[in-house]
């Protein structure tokens, strides 16, 4: 993963329960002339012909092939990427007929880079689109379809979003506090991720995850708007949880810091009796990463569940919720055997998954 | 064995269902008139129809045949999958127009928020209270093929009744839509 914070999985795990965020405050951004804090990469990280978003996802995507011994060319090899808006920084720089535009494009170009047996899946889901990415890598590979999948998600902060979530009222000129009584909005961030699902064991790690089926459930209520009694996260929640014999041992979710979205989780939560599960939100160190966030978050709490350690909830001080949940002060080391993540987004969509140790 | 409620098409200012054209518009009306009166048609009250975007009225029309006469459809167990080529573009475009220049500098958030192509899937659960899960792919073929591995797989393991999935696409005043909607049978539910 690249990330405002770090480069690599294991820096990003270590830098985030030092407590070390990746947002600051800037003064505007390109014809954004609004004061606003968020996470952006400080290198370009652009080589050849290829676009920032794209030179990124094929950094991240050779590193984990990479480290699991996997080929692209493979026909038992397929490739996930996830994005909302994919090259859209493209109509800033002045590209505005550029094909890269499209996320079919985005897809061909890193499947041409990688020599891919099959065209790559390219799923667009709104904030949760990283998360149904990686829902469809579980099925595709325990169907056997596939042996092996890399999942890619990114984002970009751009003129285009932060103006659309200003518009909106949504961005919080300070650092965003998830569920903290002050919390006033969203930080944008901007990242990349990639992993490898895979139906075979890591050899070298002594400690493997089993990812576990996931669902997802749409509110069937507002477009922007999160649903006010929780439902299509409940019912995720409760679908995701049906099989599964034990409780989790903690929840990362999505937590963007609006006070309706935080209070929609703390909803279903309570509903589904997980109020008592220690919960975290990481978007007070990397801010909203939009496509890229539910892998993102999922990555790291993969790291926490092998390394037995709970990630503060970032920003979090005193409850601001009408459902008080359990949120995770202070990074701590604790007996864990599995995680719930869960994601929701415009559209009314809403999806969570479990993930436990083997 | 899965069965195919229906199918709607939509194409060339026509629309059929189960292949029987019943819709049409002279072809010379373009863009938004032939989703506008394609609507009207319908004899609905649905005022939000008018705030959507072109890909939004478009999904929207689609599925209000396909469920038409589907009256026994378990909504909350529908699953909503659609894809496209363009994804959002011509909304992503519209709203880059209003932040392009400084001194203009406008952006109106009813646009912004039809800048993600999943829109469309909740605008058809909004009205249909659908509940299932939803997901929006992006494919070249505007005819599900790639999408083979989906559809495989949700016909025969995800715990669903109905499937509504397809393709859609607005793009320079051409507006083309293929939904169908089936009854899954599974071995194990």
């Amino acid at each position: 993963m690249i990330t405002p914070i770090a480069e690599g999985g294991e820096n990003n795990f270590k830098s985030v329960i030092n407590n070390e965020s990746g947002l600051k405050p800037y003064n505007g951004f390109g014809n954004f002339k609004e004061k606003l804090f968020a996470g952006i990469l400080q290198n370009e990280y652009t080589f050849g012909n290829f676009s920032k978003l794209e030179s990124l996802m094929i950094r991240c995507i050779k590193d984990s092939i990479q480290k699991s011994g996997i080929e692209l060319n493979d026909p038992k090899s397929l490739l996930i990427l996830a994005t909302t808006k994919g090259n859209i920084d493209l109509l800033e720089k002045h590209k505005e007929t550029d094909p890269g535009l499209l996320i079919t494009e985005l897809g061909k170009t890193i499947a041409t880079y990688f020599k891919c047996y099959h065209k790559p899946l390219l799923i667009s889901n709104a904030c949760i689109s990283g998360l149904s990415a990686l829902i469809w890598a579980q099925r595709l590979v325990t169907s056997g379809k596939y042996d092996n999948i890399a999942v890619v998600a990114g984002d970009l902060v751009s003129e285009f979003v932060l103006s659309g979530f200003h518009s909106f009222n949504a961005l919080s000129p300070v650092e965003c506090k998830p569920f903290d009584e002050n919390r006033n909005g969203i930080n944008l961030g901007e990242a990349v991720v990639s992993v490898v699902i895979s139906m075979n064991k890591i050899p070298e790690r002594e400690t493997q995850s089993e990812i576990l089926p996931g669902y997802g459930s749409n509110d069937a209520n507002h477009i922007s708007g999160p649903s006010r009694n929780g439902e299509g996260l409940f019912r995720s929640i409760t679908q995701t949880l049906g099989s599964f014999d034990g409780i989790p041992s903690f929840i990362n979710a999505h937590g963007t810091a609006t006070l309706y979205n935080d209070e929609m989780e703390a909803k279903a939560f309570t509903r589904a009796s997980l109020q008592e599960i220690p919960v975290n939100s990481l978007k007070a160190y990397y801010g909203h990463t939009l496509g890229a966030s539910a892998l993102l978050e999922f990555v790291l709490s993969d790291y926490a569940l092998r390394n037995n350690t709970l990630i503060g909830s970032r920003g979090y001080h005193k409850s601001g919720l009408e459902n008080p949940l359990n949120i995770i002060k202070e990074s701590k080391s604790v007996e864990i055997t599995s995680f719930l993540k869960t994601s929701s987004g415009f559209g009314g969509t809403n999806a969570s998954i479990l993930c436990r140790k083997v | 064995m899965n069965h195919e409620i229906r199918n709607v098409k939509i194409a060339g200012n026509k629309i059929y269902v189960n292949e029987v054209e019943v819709f049409a518009l002279p072809h010379e009306m373009k863009g938004d008139a032939f989703l506008n009166e394609a609507f009207k048609n319908l004899e609905i009250s649905y005022p939000k129809f008018y705030k959507m975007d072109n890909l939004c009225k478009l999904g929207f029309l689609a599925a209000e045949h396909l469920f038409i006469t589907a009256d026994k459809v378990d909504h909350r167990n529908t699953i909503v999958f659609l894809s496209n080529k363009n994804s959002s573009l011509q909304t992503d475009r519209n709203h880059f127009e209003k932040i392009r220049q400084s001194e203009s500098y406008f952006p109106s958030p009813s646009i912004f928020v039809y800048t993600l192509p999943n829109i469309v899937i909740g605008e058809i659960c909004i009205r249909h209270k659908i509940m299932g899960e939803g997901a929006f792919f992006l494919s070249e073929n505007h005819n599900f093929e790639d999408l083979n591995d989906i559809l495989e797989y949700s016909v025969n393991h995800l715990p669903c009744k109905y499937l509504l999935y397809g393709d859609l696409e607005t793009e320079n005043s051409e507006h083309t839509a293929h939904f169908r909607l089936l009854e899954l049978k599974k071995k194990h539910h």
